[in-house]
Parts: C-alpha cells; sequence; structure tokens
C-alpha cells in the first residue's frame, strides 16, 4: 500500500520478525506492516478479560494405553 | 456408453464391478483427457501415469479373480500434494520440499490404496496449503476450468480444478479454514470438510494443527460419501483423532430433509461480509427448494463473522508460524512471496494472543452448539461471490475479509459446499453444516438438495478449447 | 491441650469416630482451640471458619449417630487451600485482585469433601494465584514453618503445608502446577501428592496454568493422602482436561510391601542439574537403603536435564498465568505482588509460537518416559534442593536462575508424591519425591507408604510453644535484582511492554529486565527444527454432551 506505515510500529514490526539469521527486505517489512494493519484489528476482537474458569479450546489428556490396568 | 471421464464413481463402480468397465481402460481414458487438458489447467505437480496403469491393471485381475473391493476399487483418484506418497515426491508446492520424497504413506493414502484406488498423481495446492495463487514458485497455480483466467480457489486448488474438469472423479484435499470447500465452491463440485477428528492427519503436511481437516472434493454429494467412507475411522497415530464410530455415510443419503431444522445464517454473508446479489438470491432459492423438500428453513444468528475470523487467523498463523519457522528464518528465499506474507506477520502474536483466542475459540464453539440444540444444519453461503479473476487477487485480501468458512473450523464442526447456482457463467456455492461428527446429516441434505436441483450435472465449457494460460 | 486429639491422623480419628469413641464435635472442638493457641504463630490460614465447622461437626456428629456414617472423612477437620471455589466463603487467591470474592458455587473438590463429611476449618493461605514465593505486600501474610517460624513453608499450597504440619487440620487440599504441593510438603515434613493430571477435577479452583495445574492432598501420613484422595479422585464432566479413567481403592493398594519392585534413582537431576546440600543428599542414600531393605531392586535412572523440562513448563505456564490475569495486568497491576509480578510479567516476552513449540517439546517428552516407566516402577529423587530456606532470603530472581526438582512430574503428568525422609541439623525436614507412571497413583503411594512404615519421621512433630515470645515482623519487601540488560535490550523489552498494553513501574521494569535473560534462554533452546507431524501436547476435543 502506498501510505507511510508509523515508523515505531515498523520498527517494532521488523525486531519482532526478526528470529534466527534472517533480515527482511524493505519490500517484505512493508508487507508486514501492511499485513500487520488487518491483524490488529483482528487481535482487538479478541476478548482479554474474561473470568479464569474459561479454558483454552486445546486441552491436555493422556493417550489411552492398550495395556492399562 | 457416456464419456468415461463424465462417469461419477457411484456410476463406474458398478460397472467395474460387474466388468462392464476395465479399471485400465477407465484409467486411460483420463490420463489422455489429463494430457490434453494439463497444459491449461496445471492440476498437477506430477504425474505417476505408469503407477496408475499397474495399479489399474492389478485391479483388473483382482476383480477378475472375483476380488472387488468396494466402490473405489479400479476408480482413478488425485491428491493433494500435502499428501505423504511412499516413494512418490510430495512437495507441499513448495520449492522447500522440492525434492522430498516420503518413506511412508499418509494414512489416507494408504486407506485409499487398500481401497483399490488408483492414483493418477499429486495435486497442485497453495505453497503449504497456504499461501496462494502464487507465480514465484517452481510449479504454477492451478486454473480453474470454468474460465482458466479464474482463480480455482484455495488451498485444495489442483483437486477441485481436476475434479470440475474430469481429470478424475474424486480427490482429496484439505481444510484448515476454507481450503476443501472454497476450490469446491469456485470450481461447481461437491467438498467436504468432515469433523475434525475424523479422518487421520497422520502423514499430512500440517497447516495449524487445531484446526486441520482432511477431506474429499467430487462431483457428486453421493462420491463425497464414497470417498470419505473410505478414510474415515479412529487412527491412534493421529493424536487428534477421535475414536467414534462411523455409520455408512452412503446408507442415509437418500433419508430426505423433511421435518428437518435448518438453520439459515443470513447475516454471515448479507452483513458480516456482504455478498453479490447473485449470491444472496441463490441462496434465497436454495432456502426455497429444501423448504419445498419439506425442511424447516429458519434464520439464525451465529457470532459475527469476524470474531470467527480473529479466533481462526490468530491460531492458526500462530500455529503455522511453529511449522515453518526454523525454515522460514534461516531460508526465507525458499518460500514465495504470498507464503511469506501469510505466515511471517505470525511472529509478531504473543503467546497471550494465542492462548486467550484459544478461550475465545471454546466460547465460539459453544454458541455454534447451543444453536445446533435446536437445529439439525446450518445453511450459508461459501463465498461472497463467483471465482475472482487470478491476476487480480492480492495477498492482503486473505486477512482483510472473514472467509465464510472459517466459522465451521472454529467449531470444527462438518461442512460441505456445493454449487448452488451460476453467475456469468461461474459457479455459486452453499455449505451446509452440521453437528460434530455428523457427517452423515450433512451429506444428506447436501444430496437432497442436489437432486433436486440441476447444478450438478453442468459442465465447464474446457473441452471446447482455448489459449494455455500464459 | 490435648495435644493428642488433634495430632491424630485421618485414619485414626475416623477409626474412633466410626466407633463412637471421638465425637466430631469434640476434635473440631480441639481443632479450634489448637489453631487459636498456634495460627497466630504460623499465619496458615486465610480465613478461619469457625463457626460454620462447628456447625457442621454437630451435623456430622447427628448423621452418624442416626447411624449414617459416609466413610473415613466424615467429621474430620480438614482446610482448603484458598483457591478452592467455597459457596458463600470468600475464595481469595491471597491477592488483593480477589479480596472481596464470594463464590456462589463450591469446587469440585470442595463438593467431593463435603459429601464424604469432612469438615471444613477454613481456607489456607497460599502465595498470590498459586504462584509467586513468599510475599510480604499481600493482603494476608505468608504461611509460617512450624519447624522454624522464621522459615518458608514452600509453596503455594503454604498453608496446607504448614496446618497438617502444625496438626491445625488433619488434612488440607492444594494445588501443584509446578511443585506447589510437593514443596510445601517437602518443607514442612508432611506427605503431599501432585496426582496423575486429568484424576482430580480442576473445576472451581482458581487457575494457575490449564496445561499444569493439578489438585491434590496434604495430610500427615501417606494413609491419609490416600484417603483424600479417595475422597476428590474421578471424572467430572465440568472439568474438560478431566480423565475418564476408573478409580483405583488407594487405601487398599498401600499394603503388599515392594519386595520385588524396580526403582530408578534419577541421580543426576540432585547430583548435576541441580546439586542439593549435603545432608539432602545423605537422607535420599539412607532412603534408598531402607527400599533395599524392603526387597526392592534399586537402580539408577535418568531422564533430560532438569532445566528442560523447566524451559518447556515456564513458557506454556507462565503465558497460560499471564492470559488469566491479563485484563487485570492492564488496568490494575498495582494491584497485585511484586514476587508474583516478577514472575507473570516477563510472560509478555513470549510468542506464541514460542508456546506452541514448548506444546510440541512436551509430547516429545512424553514419549520419552515410556521406556522410563518401562525400566522402572516408580523413579525417585529429592523433594526439595534442601531444608526449608529463611523468609527473608526469598528473591524473585531465583526462579528463573535455576530449574526445579518437582516440575519435570508436572510436565510429565505422571503421579508424585513427597514425604519426609528425615531432619537437617537444624531440625528441618528433608523431603523424598516418588514419581510414577500416569494414573499409576496407588504404585506410588504403596511405596511412599513402605518407606514410611519403615521409618520413625512420622513420630516427630514441630515444635511449637503458643504463647511463648514471637515477632510477627515480617522481612521488607526485596528490591529487585539488578539488571545487566544493554540500553538496547531495555528497549527492547519495554517494547514488548509497550505491545501488551501494561504501564509497569521502574521496579516492576527493573525485576522484568533482570528475568528477562534467562527466559529468552529457555525460549531460544526451544526453536529447533522439529517433524512437521510433531503436533503440541495440547490438543483440541469436543466439550462432553457435544458428541
Amino acid at each position: 500500500m502506498s501510505e507511510p506505515h508509523d515508523p515505531t510500529l515498523r520498527a517494532e514490526l521488523e525486531q519482532l520478525a526478526r528470529l534466527g539469521d534472517a533480515t527482511l527486505s524493505a519490500q517484505q517489512l512493508d508487507q508486514l506492516c501492511e499485513a500487520y494493519v488487518y491483524l490488529e484489528a483482528m487481535l482487538g476482537r479478541i476478548p482479554r478479560d474474561r473470568p479464569w474458569q474459561d479454558e483454552p479450546m486445546n486441552t491436555f489428556r493422556f493417550p489411552k494405553r492398550g495395556d492399562e490396568r | 456408453m457416456t464419456d468415461l471421464h463424465e462417469l461419477s464413481i457411484a456410476e463406474a463402480a458398478p460397472l467395474i464391478e460387474a466388468r462392464r468397465l476395465s479399471p485400465v481402460e477407465l484409467t486411460e481414458a483420463l490420463l489422455r483427457r489429463i494430457e490434453a487438458l494439463e497444459g491449461r489447467l496445471h492440476c498437477f505437480i506430477t504425474r505417476t501415469p505408469e503407477l496408475a496403469l499397474e495399479r489399474a491393471r492389478v485391479a483388473e485381475v483382482e476383480i477378475a479373480r472375483g476380488g472387488w473391493r468396494g466402490p473405489l476399487h479400479g476408480i482413478p483418484i488425485g491428491l493433494k500434494d500435502i499428501y505423504d506418497t511412499a516413494g512418490i515426491r510430495t512437495t507441499g508446492h513448495s520449492r522447500h520440499a522440492e525434492h522430498r520424497i516420503p518413506k511412508a504413506d499418509a494414512a489416507v493414502t494408504d486407506r485409499l490404496a487398500k481401497a483399490g484406488t488408483v492414483l493418477l498423481g499429486k495435486l497442485a495446492t497453495h505453497e503449504f496449503a497456504t499461501g496462494g495463487p502464487s507465480f514465484d514458485l517452481p510449479w504454477p497455480p492451478a486454473r480453474n476450468p470454468w474460465d482458466t483466467e479464474r482463480f480455482t480457489g484455495g488451498s485444495s486448488s489442483g483437486s477441485g480444478a481436476g475434479v470440475a474438469a474430469g481429470l478424475f472423479a474424486g480427490a482429496m484435499g484439505s481444510d484448515t479454514g476454507g481450503s476443501i470447500r472454497l476450490p469446491a465452491a469456485y470450481c461447481g463440485v461437491a467438498g467436504i470438510k468432515p469433523t475434525f477428528g475424523r479422518v487421520s492427519r497422520r502423514g499430512v503436511i500440517p497447516l495449524a494443527w487445531s484446526f486441520d481437516s482432511c477431506g474429499p472434493l467430487a462431483r457428486t454429494v453421493e462420491d463425497s460419501a464414497i470417498l470419505l467412507q473410505a478414510i474415515a475411522g479412529h487412527d491412534p497415530a493421529d493424536p487428534a483423532s477421535a475414536d467414534v464410530a462411523v455409520p455408512d455415510f452412503r446408507a442415509g443419503l437418500r433419508g430426505g430433509v423433511a421435518g428437518l431444522r435448518i438453520g439459515w445464517v443470513r447475516h454471515f454473508y448479507e452483513q458480516d461480509r456482504p455478498a453479490r446479489p447473485e449470491v444472496i438470491a441463490a441462496m434465497e432459492e436454495a432456502a426455497g427448494v429444501l423448504r419445498g423438500l419439506g425442511a424447516h428453513v429458519e434464520e439464525v444468528r451465529l457470532p459475527n463473522l469476524k470474531a470467527f475470523q480473529a479466533c481462526y487467523r490468530i491460531i492458526a498463523m500462530t500455529e503455522s508460524f511453529a511449522v515453518h519457522e526454523p525454515a522460514m528464518t534461516r531460508h526465507p528465499a525458499e518460500f514465495g512471496e504470498v507464503t511469506r506474507y501469510r505466515v511471517l506477520p505470525g511472529a509478531v502474536l504473543s503467546a497471550a494472543d494465542y492462548v486467550q483466542a484459544q478461550r475465545y475459540q471454546r466460547q465460539l464453539l459453544a454458541d455454534v452448539l447451543e444453536v445446533l440444540r435446536d437445529h439439525d444444519a446450518f445453511i450459508t453461503a461459501t463465498t461472497p461471490g463467483p471465482a475472482p479473476k487470478i491476476e487480480s487477487m492480492r495477498p492482503e485480501a486473505n486477512f482483510a475479509d472473514p472467509p465464510l468458512t472459517a466459522p465451521f473450523n472454529v467449531a470444527n464442526c462438518p461442512a460441505l459446499s456445493l454449487c448452488n447456482g451460476f453467475a456469468e457463467g461461474l459457479p455459486l456455492a452453499m455449505q451446509v453444516a452440521g453437528r460434530p461428527f455428523d457427517e452423515a446429516l450433512v451429506l444428506r441434505v447436501a444430496y437432497a438438495y442436489e437432486q433436486a436441483t440441476p447444478w450438478h450435472t453442468r459442465r465447464p465449457g474446457i473441452d471446447a478449447g482455448g489459449a494455455d494460460p500464459p | 491441650m490435648t495435644a493428642a486429639t488433634q495430632h491424630l491422623t485421618i485414619a485414626e480419628a475416623a477409626r474412633r469416630i466410626q466407633a463412637r469413641q471421638l465425637s466430631p464435635v469434640e476434635l473440631t472442638e480441639a481443632v479450634l482451640r489448637w489453631i487459636e493457641a498456634a495460627n497466630p504463630q504460623l499465619d496458615a490460614f486465610v480465613t478461619l471458619l469457625a463457626e460454620r465447622a462447628l456447625d457442621e461437626a454437630r451435623q456430622a456428629e447427628r448423621e452418624i449417630g442416626a447411624g449414617r456414617y459416609r466413610g473415613p472423612l466424615h467429621g474430620i477437620p480438614l482446610g482448603l487451600k484458598d483457591i478452592f471455589n467455597t459457596a458463600g466463603v470468600l475464595t481469595s487467591g491471597h491477592s488483593r485482585v480477589m479480596m472481596h470474592n464470594v463464590p456462589r458455587q463450591d469446587a469440585t473438590a470442595t463438593a467431593r469433601l463435603r459429601e464424604a463429611g469432612a469438615i471444613l476449618v477454613g481456607k489456607l493461605a497460599t502465595h498470590e494465584f498459586a504462584h509467586g514465593g513468599p510475599s510480604f505486600d499481600l493482603p494476608w501474610p505468608p504461611a509460617r514453618n512450624p519447624w522454624h517460624r522464621d522459615h518458608f513453608t514452600g509453596g503455594s499450597s503454604s498453608g496446607s503445608g504448614a496446618a497438617v504440619a502444625a496438626g491445625m487440620v488433619l488434612g488440607a487440599l492444594g494445588s501443584d502446577t509446578g511443585g506447589s504441593i510437593r514443596t510445601p510438603a517437602a518443607l514442612s515434613g508432611v506427605v503431599g501428592l501432585k496426582p496423575t493430571y486429568g484424576l482430580v477435577s480442576r473445576h472451581g479452583v482458581i487457575t494457575n496454568s490449564y496445561t499444569f495445574d493439578h489438585v491434590g492432598p496434604l495430610a500427615w501420613t501417606v494413609e491419609d493422602a490416600a484417603l483424600l484422595l479417595q475422597a476428590i479422585a474421578g471424572h467430572d464432566p465440568r472439568d474438560p482436561a478431566s480423565a475418564e479413567r476408573p478409580v483405583a481403592d488407594y487405601r487398599a493398594a498401600l499394603a503388599g510391601g515392594i519386595k520385588g519392585l524396580r526403582i530408578g534413582v534419577l541421580r543426576h537431576t540432585f547430583e548435576q542439574d541441580l546439586p542439593v546440600q549435603a545432608e539432602m543428599r545423605a537422607a535420599l542414600e539412607a532412603a534408598l537403603d531402607v527400599f533395599r531393605g524392603l526387597g526392592a531392586e534399586v537402580s539408577d535412572a535418568r531422564m533430560r536435564p532438569l532445566h528442560e523440562y523447566y524451559a518447556v513448563k515456564i513458557t506454556i505456564a507462565e503465558a497460560e498465568l499471564y492470559a488469566v490475569h491479563e485484563g487485570n495486568l492492564r488496568t490494575r497491576v498495582g494491584d497485585f505482588g511484586e514476587d508474583f509480578l516478577g514472575r507473570c510479567l516477563p510472560a509478555c516476552l513470549i510468542r506464541g509460537h514460542d508456546y506452541v513449540q514448548a506444546q510440541r517439546e512436551r509430547r516429545v517428552i512424553l514419549a520419552e518416559m515410556e521406556a522410563l516407566y518401562d525400566r522402572h516402577d516408580v523413579l525417585v529423587t529429592c523433594g526439595a534442593a534442601g531444608p526449608a530456606p529463611r523468609l527473608d532470603a526469598w528473591r524473585t530472581i531465583a526462579f528463573w536462575q535455576r530449574p526445579s526438582l518437582t516440575t519435570p512430574f508436572n510436565v510429565t503428568g505422571g503421579p508424585a508424591l513427597t514425604q519426609c525422609m528425615g531432619f537437617s541439623a537444624a531440625g528441618l525436614p528433608l523431603g523424598l519425591q516418588i514419581a510414577g507412571r500416569p494414573f499409576a497413583d496407588a504404585t506410588v503411594l504403596r511405596v511412599a507408604h513402605a518407606y514410611e512404615q519403615a521409618t520413625p519421621w512420622r513420630r516427630k512433630r514441630p515444635p511449637l510453644e503458643p504463647g511463648a515470645p514471637f515477632s510477627r515482623q515480617l522481612p521488607p519487601v526485596p528490591d529487585p535484582a539488578t539488571a545487566e540488560a544493554t540500553p538496547a535490550q531495555r528497549d527492547r523489552i519495554a517494547m514488548f511492554v509497550r505491545r501488551a498494553g501494561l504501564t509497569l513501574s521502574e521496579r516492576h521494569f527493573e525485576q522484568l529486565c533482570a528475568s528477562a535473560p534467562y527466559l529468552e534462554a529457555m525460549l531460544g533452546g526451544l526453536r529447533k527444527e522439529r517433524d512437521w507431524g510433531l503436533e503440541p501436547a495440547n490438543v483440541f476435543s469436543f466439550p462432553r454432551g457435544a458428541v
């Protein structure tokens, strides 16, 4: 997109995307900033303050074993 | 006899069983058709014609000896190139895995082989089932047989296009956020995403473990039922596989919809992501057809599509980044641009984002299940319009617009897409979704609708010729 | 003061109650008198329920008098860590954030104890939200060790450990996310069992980490722990992680001895990974001799280095804890204690994929354990690195600097029990830890019971002197550890804090900067190439009743 991205955000995203040895090209960083606009909107839709009783969807369970007593 | 490529699995199977049709003859006919059309459709990453003929001959011999295995014996199929095939390259449509040859079959590959199917080859997808359509990969994206300028939908692109074009009657796809139903919709075929846990994912390259589901694409609902029957069932090697009894999906197909309570989720495509008028009209008509067949169709409300989108994307992006993290950060050039665009933002999500999205998923699932207490199934549109031009597609659209398919991934319920009309000569589609592990009812509703409407008999004009895509 | 009455075991008290030689009212009154005398020095209670307890005792007496004896917990005074929901009774999590929280319903474990006829004497001290170390900036003081009141009880089921050791309750429930039942059991010289994950319902117990929270008993003897486990074990549809497995007869399983049983000694854990104090090691060697003397086959066993379990546990658990409190951390961070924040806030540095990688690593760990379980019926190691340290010695940074001996069994999810294996020269208890295969809780209890019967440690109670002069003065809240972060590192941490929507004081930020390098090292260790097919250990399944 043509509109310039917030330089602070851009710097943050660059840091966050820097894992291991890879660094992003200017174009890749542009794309990340572009995608982030949508991502941020999605993050805003996730409730943050809910009762502690509300469990995550995925849970741990031991698999059943054939030889179980 | 009609052209062999026109035969559905349900039509071909009794002929093969009765030895009036040879699997070799059928396979040869399809190989010829692939030869003729593949240059325009780009459905395949890897073709396996010799292997196919060999398997067809084996099937023929077995059947001749009275060893008919069932309705898939001698039936040619294709596999999305994320299903491991022992000794056959399985690339995920990626340069990163361009020369990857698995040692073992995926569970589904194995089950289909045991059912006697004939593997024609490995099918185009989006890179690792996520980023597409892309033009910077070792293989081009598949093309829509209704109009080769159009997108097939993804990521089971080759599966959708090949089934629609009659290159094979059935194929395997996978669906994490809509990747079976979207190509089924744009290509005008049937595609069912079974309940999460219904079909083993062992040996299938993951996109996001919390949602990945394996399922078939076929031209008819009945063929979908036949294929699903072969692949469904518990597999202890898949940690998410459910130990739930598998019914006879085909037996219940003709039960009709009289008396069923069907929840019509209009707000998804009328308000949350406004669809084109043709889509809205096609859905009105479809609701009318189902009412005409005796179903009680009534409007229901689910959470906003954007809520499902947020929950789905945050979980899926986190997991798909975790899948590809080391490779993508060490060898970024081995991935296509669109893939990087889709996967890399996963790096910026926090663990709290992921855990909160998972907590939200439990709530959204509860909301869906609550409505399913009083309703046997849902109907809604699959896409807001027909297939767009492939050249016009921009990667950010994937993030901007909430997909109509994702709610049933968040709820991990079974959902099927089938054609419910046409706009500008391109297919439109409707989803039928149902209760966990009640694929039988989803198939039954879809079958009743399909049989009452002419859409499944229409064929793309690919045979009429046309230039190969650039 | 009849010290004997409140120092009865559950098993003995139950025998007398059933035989109507002891009245639940009489027992409860004795316990309450003892609490009144001893608790001012121990601060084991957040809420004492004297009147209600007496009412419950009178009801138990009537029922038993009418011939409706419910079983071995009927009329027995017990306590609950203050994270177990109790209908109509404050359930504070020992936190200012929930200091007025009165739940409407009982936790499943609370309800099961009530159904068994137990008498709830009170709600017991913990660390804030079952996390954090001893804190001196919360609305209630931390519990003190009955063996020496200037020493730590171990946590986070601190009040449970202290109250059981002191005989202020005959048994208690605690919770264990990284060692929070076993550590106070070790440091307070009692028995603490973290049952197999999923065996006891977590419903209605304030969450620390969804993935690693376990509910279990603390008691004076192994038999008492078995009786408590019996009452609370079993499937609960309201807990999504609850296992649908048959429940054993844990008391019956105690008998039979351990002749021929294969005991694996996780020697590297206490010799290399976390070298324990000399008297601890000597006590463990002596315990191994006891096992040999009982006919067990004792051999060395090896699991991964402790820090690998620790990294998996911290990454998952701190992320979940942070998510539980995210709303309050954003809006009222100052209402949390500093030690809690010192553990919880660094979670803002954990990314989604770190969490997923830790979940995948856990699946590998679980698979590796199978070979160990095949070779050994139980695994043993120390229950703690040494006897209880002084309360004023605690520093939050220690949580980040070194792994623990208990955490591996939260990651494996199998049963793990800690019991007393002697005393230090200073008279503080030393803890032995016994772990087992998932759902082999009965085997672990049997080994512990055999050891307990063969050793004299249960004959000694803490040397409490009610009324003796005692200063309730708390140590000062320790200053944050010194962070050696560069300005660039600080900027980076500040970025994560900002992105998380947090507003931190300088102290909080300093503590975070000091912890960050330890956490980042753990996360870095988890970033590695893995097979595509290797899934996270937590998986989707439909809620019960949906299928």
